[in-house]
């Protein structure tokens, strides 16, 4: 059979089942039995599959995704994350935005404290757009700023969905990780910039009101007690890392009991916290891997059927530049991107876009956080990113998902900006990664 | 009937029992690479089955937790076709996909039980740090498989929805 043919019955079957509504992970189980019963050789390609699974679940390397997820569930169940963004609230002081402002600084922290996207928007929705409403904040200044954030745990470390690219696309984790912080704090920066030039063409959006005052000793004592400690945290992260003290994977162990010391320190873990924190990561965990499951042999068949080195063949036979291919990959996630969930688009298009990166020689760290990028992007592009739901789940009542789509628009263009800066200024991803060897 | 009920409910048990065994699982994950990291750190020598208890961990967490995730309604899936059917397609399809999702399992778990049959029988061995009978970790696969499928029908018998709400409007 011609490898075309493999990828028709693969991609379509995959994605047809996926687009119908079935779950993602069974969706990728029924497309692997059809596929192994079609191409290795009926029952013995289902036992590979179920060998495959086993070899692939029991790898190390995926140590840090529940880790990270439940170090971001006990940042946010134990009451630390609502501390950190009181304290930034009370620091801004009296400028205009200031809630706008705050909803980016915390996001930050929180985005690099959870590693998860949609904790990262339901926290900030639900603390801080009624307050925003209610101080009479345009509807897309109070709900952009929380998607924006909310998308930049993709890629300021730690994050699980890196981790997870790194270990598709067989690339250093660690150095993936550490790419991410740059273009992180670059990023919110670019939030802060839009929303300085929004509150300055259109002063409405964001009236002013008046906020009572913080003596300097009032702020120095926050920063030492609610702000650094949290820090620290990451600090301790990805020092463990860079330090050597420990592998990037046995890290985001080091971070979880960082957060349980800290949320101790502050007389805020509670069994019940506790619970709730494993049950929050055991949902997303089991759903991850399962598809990780059914992945592992979706990639084998894909290079067993010649799919995979068609694809590549056929792809680089157009001769088109580098840069073009990478457009047009990145054109794929984004469209991807509008219907799908994170997980399966990675799933989907790693075992195919990274060998395809290699053969055009792309520095493969850098080709990752772009990728990366367009996943944060997915999160956002209507009609179905995930955190266009998220926020819906928490925003008030009368917000329409027209209001939600408009509001993340303006934030979408600061991620494209950013993409467009790492390909035209690669360092901005590589440099960091460099020097920490 | 009574009989029925209590079959019912030691299941029931069953399977929130394994969800708590997973979330134990990962709270000792967590505990041993921090307790495996601190003793490399400060020069003693840590087990290698430290590595090894993860690693076998990472398999057992997600087959343990599974079957909950189903009955909690907590797989992903894309509304873009369900959300535009009228209620009594819409209906029918769930009740297709669902039917689906019963069959794949139950092939799996199938296949799965083979493979766990076939460890044990040719007494094979996973080798890592210690010789891990393979069938003692495999087994796990159609357990988890099986009560997924048992989830699955479940719904489909009481006439349930097994996917979690459809967001309201577009």
């Amino acid at each position: 059979m011609a490898w075309y043919w493999g990828t028709l019955i693969l991609f379509g079957l995959g994605v047809g089942l996926m687009m119908v509504g079935v779950p993602v992970a069974i969706a990728f189980f029924a497309t692997n039995i059809v596929a192994a019963v079609l191409f290795m050789g009926g029952a013995n390609g289902i036992v590979q599959v179920i060998n495959n699974g086993f070899g692939a679940m029991t790898n190390f390397a995926l140590v840090p995704i529940p880790m990270f997820l439940l170090m971001g569930e006990l940042y946010y169940h134990t009451g630390l994350a609502s501390r950190m963004f009181n304290a930034i609230d009370k620091l801004m002081g009296n400028v205009p935005g200031r809630l706008a402002y705050v909803t980016v600084a915390g996001g930050t922290g929180f985005a690099a404290l959870s590693g998860s996207s949609m904790g990262s928007t339901a926290l900030l929705g639900s603390l801080m757009v009624p307050e925003m409403m209610r101080r009479g904040y345009s509807k897309y200044l109070s709900l952009g700023p929380i998607m924006g954030t909310g998308g930049l745990a993709v890629i300021i470390p730690p994050s699980a969905l890196a981790v997870l690219l790194a270990t598709l696309g067989r690339i250093d984790v660690g150095d993936l990780l550490v790419a991410g912080v740059i273009p992180g704090l670059v990023l919110s920066s670019m939030y802060v910039a839009l929303i300085f030039v929004w509150t300055l063409v259109a002063p409405d959006s964001a009236p002013g009101y008046a906020v009572a005052s913080v003596s300097l000793r009032e702020k120095l004592w926050l920063i030492a007690v609610d702000v650094v400690p949290m820090f620290l945290v990451i600090v301790l992260c990805i020092g463990a890392m860079v330090a050597g003290w420990a592998t990037p994977t046995e890290a985001a162990a080091i971070g979880c009991v960082g957060v349980i010391a800290l949320a101790a320190c502050f007389r805020c873990l509670g069994w019940r916290a506790f619970k709730k924190s494993l049950d929050g990561a055991l949902r997303v965990t089991v759903m991850a891997f399962l598809i990780i499951f059914g992945s592992a042999t979706f990639s084998q068949i894909l290079a067993f059927t010649g799919a995979s080195s068609g694809l590549i063949r056929w792809a680089t036979g157009f001769e088109l530049a580098p840069l073009a291919m990478l457009l047009v990959m990145l054109g794929v996630i984004l469209f991807l991107g509008c219907f799908m969930d994170q997980l399966s688009m990675m799933l989907l298009t790693a075992p195919i876009f990274f060998p395809l990166a290699q053969t055009l020689h792309f520095d493969l760290i850098w080709f990752g956080l772009i990728m990366l990028l367009g996943l944060e992007i997915g999160y956002t592009t209507p009609p179905f990113g995930l955190l266009l739901f998220v926020l819906k789940g928490v925003a008030p009542r009368g917000t329409t998902m027209r209001d939600i789509y408009l509001a993340g628009m303006p934030f979408i263009a600061c991620v494209l900006l950013l993409i467009t800066l790492i390909i035209a200024f690669p360092p901005i991803a590589t440099w960091l990664p460099r020097i920490s060897h | 009937m009574k009989a029925l009920r209590y079959a019912a409910k030691g299941y029931d048990a069953v399977l929130y029992g394994m969800a708590y065994v997973a979330g134990f699982l990962m709270a000792a994950m967590m505990t041993v690479i921090f307790i495996d990291v601190v003793l490399r750190n400060l020069g003693y020598q840590s087990s290698a089955h430290f590595f090894t208890f993860t690693e076998y961990g990472l398999l057992v967490i997600p087959c343990l937790g599974a079957p909950w995730l189903v009955r909690e309604k907590g797989h992903i899936y894309v509304e873009i076709l369900l959300m535009y059917l009228k209620p009594r397609w819409r209906r029918l399809v769930t009740q297709a996909i669902g039917a689906l999702c019963v069959a794949v399992c139950a092939i799996l778990a199938w296949y799965a039980s083979g493979v766990t049959l076939n460890d044990l029988l040719q007494n094979e061995k996973d080798v890592r740090s210690l010789d891990m009978p393979r069938w003692m970790v495999s087994g796990f696969i159609p357990l988890s498989f099986a009560m997924m499928a048992l989830e699955f029908l479940r719904f489909l018998v009481r006439g349930e929805n097994f996917l979690a709400p459809i967001a309201e409007e577009l």
